[in-house]
């Protein structure tokens, strides 16, 4: 029984009525077992062995070396009894305090845990949120479907860019041929002017031949008037189409020119324009990714956080067992002192409390036993 | 779900409303199982009753003996002898669980019995 006690109160921390009764034995069987009380016997189940006395012992100074008489050995106790019997209602305060206090620590825990426990949740909660946000955004394509839906834009700009320039070098090409044709067709003009050249002195030489055959000749001579003047007017027109043709290849390769500089420099800040917004779209990217990443984390956190948190809430029932542990040496100090004055009833003055006789108690135990004491401990009394 | 727990100890049942509320369940406490009897008288069955066994003024075991309503009752103590956890169960508890829990394992144990 005595054994159970000891192992009971070393398991919930509190040794302070294993220290107190051991030292209550030593003193009663200082140099001789047989003085050790009947109840202490009982509920030890073997006399406990002697040990010398150290200078702290409460009572060692009443025994010597020299066999104490019996009423010496009564008295002594009577008055271990009496100690014992007395310390208990300060024992069992301790006792109490242990629970009352470590149940107010682990309300205080718990409390804590509460507050942790919500901003864990909340966090996770807006990490999901944004997490989901990111796979929803853009009419539920996701950030990843906005990003590849846009680098497909900046591909296809790019390609309506290179056909814009491949269009470009078309029309040039085509001007070059157009340039062909108008310089065959100034040939053709040239040659139309030759013609009307020649035959310009062929009218005037018919002229002539007709002034020679007098009146005779004067149809052919209108023929040749009219002949020199169609002549002149084909010859006039044939230089203005030429002339016009000129104008109108020079215009063309100036249209061509600035149409193609333009397509060009379009196609150039297009390009730019295409490889920035892609650079863009990259970094934005590479910074989806790390939030993702982040967001992840969170959530991994939250998680974890979680676990933790539920074994906090497990480790804190402890606090529950060990009352009960408390309560049940409590249970037994009640029954080892109800034993006590039932056994020593008539013997031991139980029935009336010592005022000073538990007031000295307590101070010696709190001043031999300071580690216990519920001020230097617990924080004061409650 | 409603959840009546019964438990002299405020940490207990502080532990045991943290781990239920989370599911969304309806928790209310009683201190033993005389407010346990209290509570129902007043409010009617609970759809759970989380009982501890060691309480003063009535205990769990009495309670036992005492509620002959339809809540599912779900023992959580810290004592575990083969005899008391058959006493409970055949007094109508449905599950018999030790302390220290681990929440995953309550809600197991609720499931099982069809409680979520």
């Amino acid at each position: 029984m005595m054994l159970f006690i000891l192992g009971a109160l070393a398991g919930c921390g509190t040794t302070v009525l294993t220290v107190l009764i051991t030292r209550r034995v030593r003193a009663a069987t200082h140099g001789e077992s047989t003085a050790v009380p009947a109840a202490f016997l009982e509920y030890a189940g073997e006399p406990p062995q002697p040990v010398p006395a150290s200078d702290d012992e409460i009572r060692t100074e009443q025994f010597s070396e020299d066999a104490p008489a019996d009423d010496q050995r009564y008295s002594v106790r009577q008055e271990l009894l009496a100690d014992w019997y007395w310390s208990m209602p300060y024992v069992r305060k301790l006792l109490g305090l242990v629970t009352t206090k470590t149940e107010a620590a682990a309300m205080g825990l718990i409390e804590k845990y509460q507050e942790v426990h919500t901003m864990a949740s909340s966090a996770g909660e807006e990490a999901r949120s944004a997490r989901s946000t990111l796979n929803q955004a853009g009419d539920g394509q996701g950030v990843d479907g906005l990003i590849n839906a846009t680098r497909a834009r900046i591909e296809s700009e790019r390609e309506r860019s290179a056909e814009l320039a491949r269009l470009g070098e078309r029309t040039r090409e085509q001007t070059r041929e157009s340039d062909e044709l108008i310089t065959r067709v100034n040939s053709i003009v040239e040659e139309i002017g030759d013609i009307a050249d020649r035959s310009k002195v062929i009218s005037i030489n018919l002229g002539i031949e007709a002034a020679k055959i007098g009146k005779l000749g004067a149809p052919f001579k209108v023929i040749a008037d009219q002949l020199r003047m169609l002549n002149t007017s084909t010859g006039e027109a044939s230089r203005r189409a030429g002339a016009l043709m000129e104008d109108f290849g020079a215009f063309q390769t100036r249209l061509v020119d600035d149409w193609q500089q333009t397509i060009l420099e379009n196609v150039s800040e297009a390009g730019e324009s295409a490889r920035i917004t892609e650079e863009t779209i990259e970094s934005l990217v590479s910074a989806i990714e790390e939030m993702r990443a982040v967001f992840d984390r969170l959530i991994e956190s939250t998680i974890a956080s979680e676990g933790s948190m539920d074994e906090i809430l497990s480790h804190l029932q402890f606090q529950d067992i060990t009352r009960q542990q408390v309560e049940n040496v409590d249970t037994i100090l009640v029954d080892l002192s109800d034993q006590t004055k039932e056994r020593m009833a008539g013997e031991l003055e139980v029935d009336h409390a010592d005022s000073e006789l538990i007031a000295r108690l307590e101070e010696k135990l709190k001043h031999r036993f300071k580690v216990y004491d519920e001020e230097s401990v617990l924080g004061g009394s409650s | 779900m409603r959840v009546l727990n019964v438990d002299d100890s405020t940490t207990m049942r502080k532990i045991v409303t943290l781990a239920l509320q989370a599911k969304g369940h309806t928790i209310d406490e009683a201190n033993n199982g005389q407010e346990a009897l209290d509570y129902i008288g007043r409010e009617g069955d609970p759809d759970l009753i989380i009982l501890d066994i060691n309480m003063p003024v009535m205990t769990g075991m009495e309670f036992l003996e005492a509620y002959s309503g339809t809540s599912t009752i779900i023992v959580l103590t810290t004592q575990y002898q083969d005899d008391l956890r058959r006493q409970a169960l055949l007094k109508g508890a449905k599950a018999f669980l030790t302390k220290p829990f681990q929440k995953d394992d309550l809600l197991a144990v609720m499931s099982e019995l069809g409680l979520e």
